[in-house]
């Protein structure tokens, strides 16, 4: 009965010490650093594109403007496909991009799903908050 | 005052009621080893010696306690090994190399999403990433605090079997004592034929 009542604790002991959880030590961690505030996720994107047979393609996309204690500026991502990956195309400080204005952009005519999402600068490093749905656009 | 002079007093009387004699002739009775006489002596005497000489060769014989223990705790199973339980032994030290190896893959696992989780910086990826190290330490840290319960059972056990090796290894050489033709005992000599 000694030897049952020893064991049960020193399995609960185990038990105990198996739940015990992981450190958050990530600067960047909202649960971890009460100073850190979350980029809120956009509102209100709406998108154009360029005309059909236009030389120079574009999309044009606008959103509702986050306050500026949560967000500094804005990443846009394009993919193929809804679940497919997304590439960060540009970055932004205002609330709006115009995805094809620069030499670099590569836009051309096809079906795509843009996404945009919301950074934070702190000296940690860039906290990114959660992107929105994507959107489906088609350039003529 | 009265109280303890009374007291005193009853309990010294006690002392005087209650005091025995001191018996010589119980004392100087040379019979009550049971000895009737020179022959019976000696062969007391004989058997003495017999039983001293197994006892020094059960003492060469027997293994150590502490040495098992200590054996057992760096290495599980290593003093129920030498203590000729080998089963044991093989158990334990499989088991204890299975827990460990186990925990450690885990704890391997932890490690490679929480230094993803150092380096996210975006909220989705520094949840995701903690979620999935967070699991496998649970996983590592019960392999590992079932490890130590081995561990620790491995060492109550070694007692144990060392214990049980020695009394066998005493009643072997009592055996071998018995199976003698002639034996010397308390009650006189004891010859087989």
């Amino acid at each position: 009965m000694k030897r049952m009542t020893i064991f049960t604790i020193l399995i609960s002991i185990v038990i105990i010490i198996g739940s015990c959880g992981l450190k958050r030590k990530n600067p960047l961690d909202p649960l971890s650093n009460s100073t850190i505030e979350v980029p809120k996720t956009i509102a209100d994107l709406t998108v154009y594109t360029s005309s059909a047979g236009a030389a120079n393609k574009y999309v044009e996309l606008h959103w509702a403007a986050n306050h500026i204690n949560n967000t500094d500026g804005y990443f846009i991502y394009r993919s193929l496909q809804y679940y497919g990956t997304y590439t960060k195309v540009d970055t932004t400080f205002t609330n709006n991009a115009n995805h094809g204005s620069k030499p670099w952009h590569n836009v051309r005519a096809g079906e795509y799903w843009y996404k945009v999402s919301a950074f934070k600068d702190y000296s940690a490093g860039r906290l990114e908050g959660h992107a929105c749905q994507p959107r489906w656009v088609s350039i003529p | 005052m009265k109280r303890s002079l009374l007291t005193l007093i009853i309990l010294v009387a006690a002392c005087f009621a209650f005091a025995q004699r001191f018996d010589i002739e119980a004392f100087s009775d040379t019979t009550k080893y049971g000895w009737k006489d020179y022959s019976d002596r000696s062969l007391y005497r004989q058997d003495l010696l017999e039983r001293q000489e197994l006892l020094h060769i059960y003492e060469m014989e027997a293994n150590s306690m502490w040495d098992a223990v200590i054996k057992s705790a760096v290495v599980p199973g290593w003093g129920q090994f030498t203590n000729k339980a080998p089963t044991k032994g093989s158990i334990f030290l499989a088991s204890e190399l299975a827990l460990v190896g186990v925990s450690l893959y885990f704890y391997d696992r932890s490690l490679y999403y929480y230094d993803k989780y150092m380096n996210a910086n975006q909220v989705e990826d520094i949840e995701n990433y903690y979620n999935l190290a967070l699991a496998p330490r649970q996983y590592s840290m019960l392999f590992l605090g079932s490890a130590a319960l081995v561990w620790a059972y491995n060492i109550f056990d070694v007692i144990q079997v060392t214990g049980e090796h020695n009394a066998r290894v005493w009643e072997r050489l009592m055996e071998k004592h018995r199976s003698s033709r002639v034996n010397f005992t308390a009650n006189g000599v004891e010859v087989r034929f």
